[in-house]
């Protein structure tokens, strides 16, 4: 087998489902501006929680996206992927015949996959009995119906493929994509993410200390955790001619990806695994650290992840660190679809030229460092032409892509 | 911190809060001296250490604050850990 | 890559697997031929005290004690999931001739398949939640349990693994799935070996699940099982002798409402594709490892599709979901080890150089492995 020749790929349509706005229009209106997404939990009573809010999507009604998937039949996660999927193509400007008849298919990552469909489960479990609860529901409860999904709503006829590797897995579903566009496997990928607000999460999180009282203030002195929040992200990925012979807009380019694991702790992240992760993902995609112009951070808002991702950050940029943000101070955690509303966000800073805010700092933590620039309050103009969007998780699985604005 | 504290404690509490411990690092009750450290003694990771807190606090029906984490690493820092917050909640 | 040129081939030089046959895959293999399973407690011990549903044959793997592959310690926070992967990645790694050195690791990896991560320890996880005094007195040490990465990532610690790490849901294909991600990882050079493979757990809420949804048909009966593949990535000659070339492997979806006849087209094409990127003909394939049994019509699609992807070619079939049951994210990788155990234990090695796995799940999702016996690979 000769050195197939690697195709470039591009990123031509972006959707959101977020706490911020639906719709990308929506969505980067708000980042740009720095407004909020938290609000009281209204999906599951929150009665003896200490911290009861979170970046719930209150507004979403997914019949007003959705043209073929019935809503009722799926779970929340798999409504917001193919809701985030349909958006995305729209924006996009793909015909639907066209699309479907494409070598087309779609890459979803999950963290916490149906888990509402678990939380409904449970109830009727204690309720009424393991030997009651509803069979229907018990059939939309596998993670891997995000995909599916995606492709039911898209009638799209290639692989669809959920990433279980958690507060990552939209990474990796880019990074999948651009493999098999690069590769000539397929032409066209929906890449992104999807998870929804539960109790499950917001306990496990709570218990563990993680939960911010009032916002997530990413590197902030004062920071006090995350905040759980959910939606659906979706990119349409497809080969560079692929996109030229539609006319299409690229926002921005795909130019590589890096996954690591830590391999050390099933909660805490590494340095080390981190740093090594954005070393792979410059070498993919071809860029060094000094061509960086913005990393959009995984910025959880702990003490624990703010502290280790700048640490790895240093380790590799050395004494020019570029700016870095967290989105997730206007979203919260979004869990599987965070590094997914991270890279719309990147693209969206590559196509319209600006830095996306760490909206809720206040004071910038010193222990992290000198020269920390977090783009506090409100998006920056600036024009940015390579991008780093950072995703880790729990297990240690890290994944890095890197955007380039298209040229 | 130091294994002298906790002495007041009534022995029962001790074997309960021993015994808690003995439960999350998988060991015997006996084999966890005072003054022997969870995590370079018994390998507990930084989860195992918030587990047992959790322990305490559900078992043993008590609140402690999440800046006290820190400071549990052997029996003596848990037995001040119970004392103290045992005490707060008779007040 | 070390050697500094792309690879070209990917190899399987070692396999672990657990079933209702057992561990191992000669027990595999004598059961898929015999028809027969080990008796076991008909699946008490992995019901945890819960009630059996009622009108399923339950399957577990027999006298399963993770303690035997993973040691004493540390085992607690550890759903069945997890431990029947980590205990198959073992019996995989136990199977290479050499160990991964420590220079090693940070090209070494795993990939996973699972659709729900532990169901009970999810399950339980809500439960202790709403009936805890305060609803977030959870356990914090179960809570990285509920996750789909959860297995993966514990036999990267184990191992010390920090190479790609990656989990994938994909229902009944879980497997195939994960063989496609690390296949294509393999080649891009994104690593050099992956523990490969798909899992599903027994348990009560699961078993539920499956009889209140209706889905497993008549005769219906629910396993369980793991099963973990070395993955290698070879350019040149073989440093020893793989146990089959996993020459490709396609998985596609086709949206339910297309009906039937929609998805046994979409697996005969990637049957198709698969065999013509393997560079063999359908009438070169002399044994199918099969998948779907159990479901009202399931079977009829699958083999619909496959006949029409091997144009007409009937090869020697081995049954696997019959014997060990609805065995779901590990189905996949459990026939794909049957394949395996297949070529090394009965058939003469004239009978023919490929092999081929199909998997149809009831969601519309399809996917075809072919892989070359080694005698073939030369």
């Amino acid at each position: 087998m000769s050195e197939p020749r690697l195709r470039r790929v591009a990123v031509t349509g972006l959707g959101a489902v977020s706490s911020v706005g639906i719709g990308v229009k929506a969505f980067t209106e708000a980042i740009r501006e720095g407004r909020s997404g938290v609000s009281p939990i209204a999906s599951f009573d929150s009665t003896g929680f200490r911290h009861t809010q979170a970046g719930e999507v209150h507004d979403f009604r997914p019949q007003d996206h959705l043209e073929r998937l019935p809503a009722e039949k799926w779970g929340r996660s798999a409504q917001f992927a193919a809701s985030a999927a349909r958006l995305a193509v729209r924006d996009a400007d793909w015909d639907p015949e066209a699309l479907s008849s494409a070598r087309a298919g779609s890459a979803m990552g999950t963290t916490n996959g149906e888990a509402v469909a678990f939380q409904e489960l449970t109830e009727q479990w204690l309720a009424q009995g393991i030997g009651e609860i509803d069979g229907a529901l018990a059939a939309r409860a596998s993670a891997d119906r995000i995909a599916a999904a995606v492709n039911t709503e898209l009638r799209l006829h290639g692989e669809a493929q959920t990433f279980g590797t958690a507060c990552s897995a939209s990474n990796y579903a880019i990074g999948y994509g651009f493999d098999l566009i690069r590769s000539g496997a397929a032409d066209v990928m929906i890449a992104g993410g999807a998870d929804a607000v539960n109790r499950a999460t917001h306990a496990g999180f709570h218990r563990l200390g993680a939960i911010a009282p009032d916002l997530c203030r990413p590197f902030d002195e004062d920071r006090g955790g995350i905040m759980t929040a959910e939606g659906g992200a979706a990119l349409v990925l497809e080969s560079w001619d692929s996109a030229l012979s539609r006319g299409a807009r690229i926002y921005a380019e795909v130019l590589g990806y890096g996954i690591t694991c830590d391999a050390k702790h099933p909660t805490q992240p590494d340095r080390d695994g981190i740093a090594e992760c954005i070393r792979l993902a410059h070498q993919d995609a071809g860029v060094k650290p000094e061509e960086v112009d913005y990393v959009c951070a995984h910025g959880t808002g702990t003490a624990a992840n703010d502290s280790t991702e700048i640490a790895a950050v240093r380790a590799v940029f050395g004494d020019r660190i570029p700016p870095v943000s967290s989105i997730k101070s206007m979203l919260g955690h979004t869990m599987g679809a965070a590094s997914g509303f991270g890279a719309l966000a990147c693209c969206m800073a590559l196509w319209e030229g600006f830095l996306p805010p760490t909206a809720t700092v206040r004071s910038v933590d010193p222990a992290l460092g000198p020269d920390l620039d977090c783009v506090p309050g409100r998006a920056r103009p600036a024009h940015p032409r390579i991008v780093e969007n950072h995703g880790f998780a729990f297990g240690g699985n890290n994944a890095i892509v890197m955007l380039g604005r298209p040229e | 911190m130091s294994v002298d504290h906790g002495q007041e404690l009534a022995p029962e509490l001790r074997t309960r809060v021993r015994d808690i411990v003995a439960d999350v690092l998988e060991v015997s009750a006996e084999e966890i001296g005072e003054g022997q450290s969870f995590t370079e003694d018994f390998d507990a990771d930084s989860l195992l250490i918030i587990e047992i807190f959790s322990r305490f606090e559900k078992q043993l029906g008590i609140e402690i604050p999440q800046e006290e984490l820190a400071d549990l690493d052997n029996l003596g820092a848990a037995y001040a850990l119970i004392e103290r917050h045992t005490a707060t909640a008779h007040v | 890559m070390s050697s500094g040129t792309a690879p070209t081939v990917v190899r399987i030089t070692g396999y672990g697997v657990l079933s209702a046959a057992g561990a191992g895959g000669k027990a595999l293999y004598e059961s898929v031929r015999s028809g027969a399973l080990p008796s076991g407690d008909g699946g008490a011990e992995a019901l945890a005290g819960y009630p059996a549903p009622p009108g399923v044959r339950l399957l577990p793997v027999p006298d399963f004690a993770p303690r035997e592959y993973l040691g004493r310690k540390g085992l607690g926070a550890l759903s069945r999931t997890s431990t029947l992967g980590m205990a198959a990645a073992e019996l995989a790694l136990d199977s290479l001739p050499a160990l991964v050195g420590p220079e090693e690791r940070a090209r070494t990896g795993v990939v996973m398949g699972t659709s729900t991560g532990s169901a009970r320890a999810f399950a339980e996880f809500f439960r202790e939640s709403y009936e805890a005094e305060r609803p977030y007195l959870v356990s914090p040490a179960l809570f990285p349990g509920l996750l789909l990465n959860h297995c993966a990532s514990q036999v990267a610690m184990r191992h010390s693994y920090t190479g790609l790490n990656a989990s994938l849901a994909g229902g009944a294909i879980s497997a195939l799935s994960a063989l496609r991600f690390a296949r294509s990882a393999l080649l891009t050079g994104r690593a050099d070996r992956l523990l490969t493979g798909g899992v599903e757990e027994l348990n009560a809420q699961t078993a539920w699940a499956w009889q209140r949804s209706g889905a497993l048909g008549e005769q219906a009966a629910l396993g369980e099982g793991s099963a973990v593949f070395v993955l290698e990535a070879g350019g040149g000659a073989p440093a020893g002798t793989p146990l089959a070339e996993l020459t490709a492997c396609e998985v596609a979806f086709t949206p339910l409402d297309e009906g039937p006849h929609a998805v046994a087209a979409s697996l005969a094409r990637c049957v198709e594709d698969a065999l013509r990127a393997s560079g063999a003909a359908p009438e070169d394939v002399c044994v199918v490892s099969a998948g779907a049994s159990g479901g009202a019509g399931w079977s009829a699609v699958e083999a619909r599709g496959r006949g029409r992807g091997l144009a007409g070619h009937t090869p020697e079939l081995l049954r696997v979901q019959d014997v060990l049951g609805e065995t779901y994210s590990a189905g996949g990788g459990l026939q794909l080890a049957a394949l395996l155990a297949h070529w090394a234990g009965g058939a003469a090695p004239t009978t023919g150089a490929w092999g081929l796995v199909t998997s149809v799940g009831h969601d519309g999702s399809v996917g075809a492995a072919v892989l070359r016996r080694p005698s073939a690979i030369g």
